[in-house]
Order: structure tokens, then C-alpha cells, then sequence
């Protein structure tokens, strides 16, 4: 990787703030199929041509994205290839460019951050932004999301959708209503005016086990939810049929935090939230190991050791739990703290305790070793282990750098997937 | 059940158990001592389902029968009564009606049934240590064996039987102890074990006088025979690492100095460490040891020099001075001897004398200064 290209990288990802900050006005701003458009982007005899990113048909793996034109083939992400193949013979198959795609999306994220002073990029490919200090500077959330889509096309090709609410999951809501390259702004005092008639399928979260419930319930638009009596919804949904009501009548504030990564000098770690919740434990562990890689990376990119290691776990009725311990050995070793992470994901929860809606984890008690008068404790079998490992992940890092974040994942990741039925089969 | 006993001989009785009891645990049974009445003989069984005690004592027996009572209650309210004789007696209702002087007390038990049976113990080896020795082998290497559950086997001592020699050693990979006591009398099949920690304390707790701490073997198992108690244990199952790989064969840089001198420096200037390193730095020079601790966030320094022979290349050693302090409490002579090598690796610290039958070993890694 070009220097000053990896220097802005590390500018990029170091966030500027750090504290979640509420806000009453939220924009969502999704990325249009945003690898196909990329693609297209710098191979335009692709537009217009069904495109479907993932790999060739008949291959392993699935479809990461299908641009408009293949949608209409039936085509979606995550679909099996094979399927794919099927559907849409004539299709044009490309692989996935990951490293391309992360680097238009620090661009896109680069650009947000112009126009908000709070972003929360929420997956490579959308940002939740605080927008209420500034959107009126622009002349409202109309002429401000049209101004910040303008650049976006502009200077990098490809198009991007805004939905604007009074939180988090109203705007993505409606970011989701105009597409591609559109825009849907709520109007804050009558949210329903816009929303009320969608599916309560349309609210991030509401999966097939909600959606049956409210359907029990007579429930089937997102006005009747709102319409809904509170006690009735705490009865059947509890506290979190409560707060969904409350909700999707904008009557709650959401927090942006910017970035989704936290980096102080005490803790590194990332957390994920499901699109749909989750009981299944490899399903979980796959995801808690693509956590700790995640984190590790950047413990070794900034060079740092830790002894802690926190696990967090948020349920699908928003109760949040937090379990650490504390490590004998400093370590950025993504084994062990994926160890460790396993056996106290194990000691909170069971699959029985119902399903989860984030995990996250963070390895705290940061150091640098050797600064600070701090240096690293040898250990006498530790330490041959860690310079073996290290040797390893200095080319996994390295290939990373120059191919994208998924040229190299753990296998043990896609076993736990192929186990819990999430992905059809890996070569051994 | 019911029966009579003095407060100061059920006090001491009941002290021989209740440490087994684990402080925190998930099933509520194991917080407590099962209590057996037969006859005049009372029983009493703490468990933590790896480490389990029995003791037997002398009562003055009424009815027989049996009961699981909490340990924390029990053990509180007996410390505090007079030194008087006092009834004990269960009801139908699982209830323990305490009975002392002009007071009386009552607590919920658990019927004795829901209780841990004792494991059934088949032992294949067996041997006698005089208690003196397994104090000391206990005391020299229980300091070292590690807490991190991630690394199991090093959570035990690890002791090897061999004709006429048994080593114990134990490691938590930053220091390392090795004992070996060659006035051994065993000769059987060589074996090795990993016993738990908790087991050997507890033995060493019990131990009464100069009596032989009878040992058996099983196949999983160990059980420990003393006077006034027997004790079971898991052996803690896995692989003990090659810890001869890791002792220096060729550190040729001797350092030694006055063991009380050196503790006496470096609990002064570890005042002045890093608080969660604890690192202090041994600045090796002939005849000259500094030793030096700084603690960059506080602003705070320490340095100190005492004389030392030392014989080797002028170099730079950090250590967390928490190891050394406890190395240094497990020397008897006068003196201390490091053996060092490179500023990385291990380095060996022995007293200066060995004693007669004894060999006695340990290891200390550094901290990486850069």
C-alpha cells in the first residue's frame, strides 16, 4: 500500500470524538448497492448489465451485492452463487474487491464527516449522522442530504441514499424508501404521516419472531404499532415492544457515536449488532472471532499489548451485560483472547437464555510495551508462542494492507457458520 | 441427630473442613459441611467437588443422623460462643437448633442426601512424606503455581515420584520453582501428577506434629492420610510443560548479594514503579548492583546501590519487583546467587548453600525494557 495512502487510513479510522452523543435529528445515509457500483464505477461497459458481486456462478460462496438490474432477476445478497447462476445466466459475475471497496468507503465516510460533526459509520457501506446542529446551515434536511448526495456522486461515482428522522431507526427507514440515489426526509411532527402504512417488517430488528407476535396482535402496519396501547404492547413485547413503540412515533432519541470502533489508551474493540437477532451460539462465536480479529488487527497496528479482555452482550430485550477478566499474560494474541472471549460469552449466556441482539468485545489495560516504563513481561512458554505467532500475523497484516481486510479470514469462523447452517460448506 | 461437644474441640474440628468450602460457587449444597452422627463418632465432610476433607471426631452422641448445615453461619456463630459445651440437634424439618448456655440458635440446612458423595477411591501407588518435607514443598512452591485458568495444568504442583528422588515444581511462566528432595523412600514405578494447589494447602493446614503425610495415588485421584483427617483430590488432568527445556544451561554471569539487603532495596524502590508493571531495573556492574525504578505518569523516581559480587558483561535486567521479593523470602542462606544470561531469558536464583538432600531451583523471566 502506497504510504500516504495507509497514512490516511490511520487518519481516518482514528476517531476525532469519542463520546455517544444524543441527538434529535438523525440522517442514514446508505450506500446504492454499493460494491456493484463500485464495479461499475471504474468499468462503466458494466452499467446497465445485471452485476453481481461474490464470485463466479457455481462457485462457493454467496452474492455480497447485486446491483438494480440483477434485483430484478431475483437476486440478493447473500444467495447462494450456484442459485444465482441459475436465476441470472447471463449476468455478469465479478469477485469481490475488498480493499477497493474499503477504500471508497473511507472516501464516502471522509465526506460525511465534511458535513457532520458526529458520524457513526454503521458497516462499510452506511453512516448514521447527527445532523442537528447543522442541517439548518444548509437550509434543511431536504436541501442538506441533496447537497451532501451531489458530492458524493461527484467526486467518487457512485450514488448514495439519505433518509432523515428524529432517530436512528426512523431514518433508516426511510433511507431505504427512495432508492437508489434518493432521499425520503420525515417530517418530526408527523412521522406516521410517511411511515404508518409500511410493514412493521419495514423497522431494523423486527424479524419473524416480532413480526408474529404483532401479527397475533392484529398488528401488521407501523401505525398500528403506534397506535397500539402502551400497557397492551409492554404485556405481549415488554420493554422492548415499549421502546419500539415509542420509536417509530420518534418519541426517542438515539445516540450516534462516532465511529464504531472505540480507541482510547485504556480499551480497543468493536461491537456488531445483528440485522436479525441471534440464539444460534456458533453463530455468535463466528461473529466474536471476526470481533477479536478486528481488534487484534489494530492492537498490533498500534502496537499495543492488553490484559483485560471485556465481553458485551445486549439481548433482543435490550438488556445489556458486560463480563471481563482479567489476563495473567499481556497478550494481542487473537487465540486467546477469542478464548477468552468464548468462555465468557459461555458463563452469561446460554442459547435457552433466548436470543441476542449485539455482541461486542474489547481487550483493555492497554500498553505499549517498552514505553512508560512499562515493558513486557517475558514468559517462559508464552513468549516462544508469541514470536512464532507474531511472524504470522506480520504477513497476515501485510497481505491485508495490500489485498483488502477479507483476503485472509479464520477458518474457524466459516466452520462455526457452516455449523450453524449460516453458509452451505467449506473445503477442509 | 443430636449430640453434645465443647465449643473449642468442634471449633478446631470444624476449622479442619471449612476451608475447602469454596467462597463462591454455583451450587448451593457446596457451601455447606455435612455433618454425620454415629454413635459417639461425629463426621464432618467439606467438598468443592475437586478438593474433598473428612474429619472424625469424639461427641457425646444422642440420636444418630445426619445433616448439610451452611459453613459461613456455622463457622461465625461457634467463634463467637463462650467456651462452654454445646447441643446440636436436627429437626425433621432439616433445621440445626444450636444450643449453648442460656442461648439458642437455629439454622436451615439441607437434607445430608443432596450432599456430594465421597468419590470412590482406588489407589494404585503409595508413599509417606515426613511432614516437615512436605511443608517445605509446599510452602517453597505453592507461591508460584499460576491462577490462569487458560493454562490448567500449570494451576497444580507438579510432582515427580522416582526411586529415592521426588521433584516438585511448579510455574506460572514467569517464575519457575523446582525442588528436589533426594532423602525420598519410595521405590516404585516412576509416576507424575499435577495436584491442585488447594489440595497440598489444605494437607499442609492439617498436618498435626511430626506425623508421616500418608499419600495414595489413583488413577485420577489422590487421597492424603493424616491423623485427624483424610483428604481426596482430582489430579488435575493434561500435560505438565518440558520445564527442563526451559532452565539455563549455560547462564555464566554470577551475581551475589546479601539476600535481606536486596529485599530490604527493592521493596524501597519499587515504591516508585510503574504500579501495575511493578518494574524494577538490576543494573549489573562489577562489584555493583543499582537497582532503579521510575514511574512515568507519577513523575516519581528511585535508585539504589548496594555492594554485590558479580562476575559478567555490564548489563541491564528489568524485573517485576513482586517476583523477586517473593524469590527472595524462599532463600535461607545469607546470600542470594543469581546465575543470568541474556537480558531476556531466564535467570537463575538459588540460595548460596544447598541444603543437604535438597535441591533447590528458580527461575525468574524479565520484563522486555524495549
Amino acid at each position: 500500500m502506497r504510504p500516504e495512502l495507509r497514512q490516511r487510513l490511520q487518519d481516518e479510522v482514528v476517531p476525532r470524538e469519542r463520546k455517544p452523543q444524543k441527538t434529535k435529528l438523525v440522517a442514514h445515509a446508505d450506500m446504492d448497492a454499493f460494491f456493484a457500483s463500485v464495479e461499475e464505477r471504474d468499468n462503466p461497459a458494466l452499467r446497465g448489465k445485471p452485476v453481481i458481486v461474490g464470485g463466479q456462478p457455481g462457485t462457493r460462496g454467496v452474492v455480497t451485492t447485486a446491483n438494480y438490474e440483477a434485483r430484478k432477476y431475483g437476486i440478493h445478497a447473500g444467495m447462494s452463487l450456484t442459485k444465482a447462476g441459475l436465476l441470472c445466466p447471463n449476468g455478469i459475475y465479478v469477485r469481490t474487491h475488498g480493499g477497493k471497496y474499503s477504500w471508497v468507503s473511507i472516501q464516502v465516510m471522509a465526506i460525511f464527516r465534511k458535513y457532520s460533526p458526529s458520524v457513526e459509520p454503521a458497516s462499510i457501506d452506511e453512516a448514521y449522522l447527527d445532523i442537528a446542529s447543522c442541517a439548518d446551515r444548509w437550509g434543511g434536511p431536504g436541501r442538506y442530504a441533496e447537497t451532501i448526495r451531489r458530492e458524493v456522486r461527484q467526486t467518487l461515482g457512485v450514488t448514495v441514499s439519505i433518509g432523515v428522522g428524529p432517530n436512528k431507526i426512523t431514518a433508516k427507514i426511510a433511507s431505504g424508501l427512495n432508492k437508489p440515489d434518493g432521499q425520503t426526509i420525515l417530517p418530526l411532527d408527523n412521522v406516521l404521516s410517511v411511515l404508518g402504512p409500511l410493514s412493521v417488517r419495514e423497522i431494523p430488528g423486527v424479524g419473524a419472531s416480532t413480526e408474529e407476535v404483532l401479527s397475533d396482535m392484529g398488528i401488521h402496519t407501523i401505525r398500528e404499532l403506534a397506535d397500539c396501547p402502551v400497557r397492551v404492547m409492554q404485556n405481549r413485547l415488554g420493554k422492548y415492544g415499549e421502546a419500539l413503540r415509542r420509536i417509530i412515533r420518534g418519541e426517542i432519541e438515539s445516540e450516534i457515536t462516532p465511529l464504531e470502533e472505540r480507541v482510547d489508551d485504556k480499551s480497543m474493540g468493536h461491537e456488531h449488532t445483528f440485522h436479525e437477532d441471534v440464539q444460534n451460539r456458533d453463530t455468535l462465536l463466528a461473529r466474536l472471532l471476526q470481533l477479536v480479529d478486528k481488534a487484534t488487527r489494530r492492537m498490533r497496528r498500534d502496537k499495543y499489548v492488553g490484559t483485560l479482555v471485556i465481553l458485551k452482550l445486549r439481548s433482543s430485550q435490550f438488556r445489556t451485560r458486560t463480563h471481563q477478566r482479567q489476563l495473567h499474560h499481556p497478550t494481542s494474541d487473537p487465540f486467546t483472547i477469542f478464548r477468552v472471549g468464548q468462555s465468557l460469552l459461555d458463563e452469561i449466556w446460554r442459547e435457552e437464555d433466548g436470543s441476542v441482539r449485539l455482541i461486542g468485545v474489547s481487550v483493555g489495560h492497554l500498553f505499549r510495551p517498552g514505553e512508560e516504563c512499562q515493558g513486557l513481561q517475558e514468559d517462559m512458554f508464552e513468549t516462544p508462542k508469541a514470536e512464532r505467532l507474531n511472524g504470522l500475523f506480520s504477513a497476515v497484516d501485510r497481505l491485508r494492507d495490500i489485498y483488502g481486510e477479507h483476503v485472509l479470514e479464520f477458518a474457524g469462523g466459516m466452520e462455526m457458520l457452516r455449523r450453524a447452517g449460516s453458509i452451505e460448506s467449506v473445503k477442509h | 441427630m443430636r449430640f453434645t461437644v465443647s465449643q473449642a474441640d468442634f471449633q478446631e474440628a470444624f476449622g479442619s473442613v471449612a476451608p475447602v468450602v469454596p467462597s463462591k460457587t454455583t451450587l448451593p449444597i457446596l457451601s455447606n459441611v455435612l455433618m454425620e452422627l454415629e454413635g459417639n463418632t461425629l463426621r464432618l465432610v467439606a467438598t468443592d467437588l475437586d478438593v474433598s476433607i473428612l474429619t472424625e471426631m469424639e461427641v457425646q452422641g444422642e440420636r444418630d443422623g445426619s445433616l448439610s448445615v451452611p459453613a459461613k453461619k456455622i463457622g461465625d456463630i461457634i467463634r463467637e460462643l463462650e467456651e462452654l459445651d454445646i447441643t446440636l440437634e436436627a429437626d425433621e424439618g432439616n433445621r440445626l437448633q444450636i444450643i449453648a448456655g442460656e442461648g439458642s440458635y437455629q439454622l436451615p440446612g439441607i437434607s445430608s442426601e443432596d450432599f456430594p458423595s465421597l468419590p470412590e477411591f482406588e489407589g494404585a501407588i503409595e508413599f509417606s512424606i515426613p511432614a516437615e518435607t512436605f511443608d517445605r514443598l509446599v510452602q517453597r512452591t505453592s507461591f508460584a503455581v499460576s491462577r490462569d485458568e487458560l493454562r490448567p495444568a500449570l494451576t497444580g504442583v507438579f510432582l515427580q515420584l522416582r526411586p529415592g528422588e521426588l521433584r516438585a515444581v511448579s510455574t506460572d511462566g514467569h517464575r519457575l520453582v523446582r525442588i528436589i528432595d533426594s532423602h525420598f523412600t519410595y521405590s516404585g514405578e516412576p509416576r507424575e501428577l499435577i495436584v491442585p494447589v488447594k489440595a497440598l494447602e489444605m494437607v499442609r493446614k492439617n498436618i498435626i506434629g511430626d506425623e508421616d503425610v500418608k499419600l495414595i495415588v489413583g488413577s485420577n485421584q489422590l487421597m492424603a492420610k493424616m491423623k485427624h483427617a483424610t483428604l481426596y483430590s482430582r489430579l488435575i488432568e493434561g500435560k505438565y510443560p518440558h520445564y527442563e527445556n526451559v532452565i539455563p544451561k549455560d547462564n555464566s554471569d554470577r551475581l551475589i548479594v546479601s539476600a535481606d539487603q536486596l529485599a530490604r532495596v527493592v521493596k524501597r524502590t519499587q515504591i516508585f514503579a510503574n504500579p501495575i508493571s511493578r518494574q524494577v531495573v538490576f543494573h549489573l556492574e562489577r562489584d555493583q548492583l543499582i537497582i532503579q525504578a521510575e514511574d512515568v505518569e507519577l513523575g516519581g523516581k528511585g535508585k539504589e546501590s548496594l555492594p554485590a559480587t558479580y562476575t559478567g558483561e555490564d548489563k541491564q535486567i528489568g524485573y517485576n519487583s513482586a517476583y523477586v521479593l517473593e524469590l527472595l523470602k524462599q532463600i535461607e542462606t545469607d546470600e542470594v546467587l543469581f546465575e543470568l544470561g541474556s537480558t531476556t531469558a531466564a535467570g537463575i536464583v538459588r540460595p548460596t548453600e544447598p541444603r543437604e538432600g535438597e535441591d533447590f531451583l528458580m527461575l525468574i523471566m524479565p520484563v522486555r525494557l524495549n
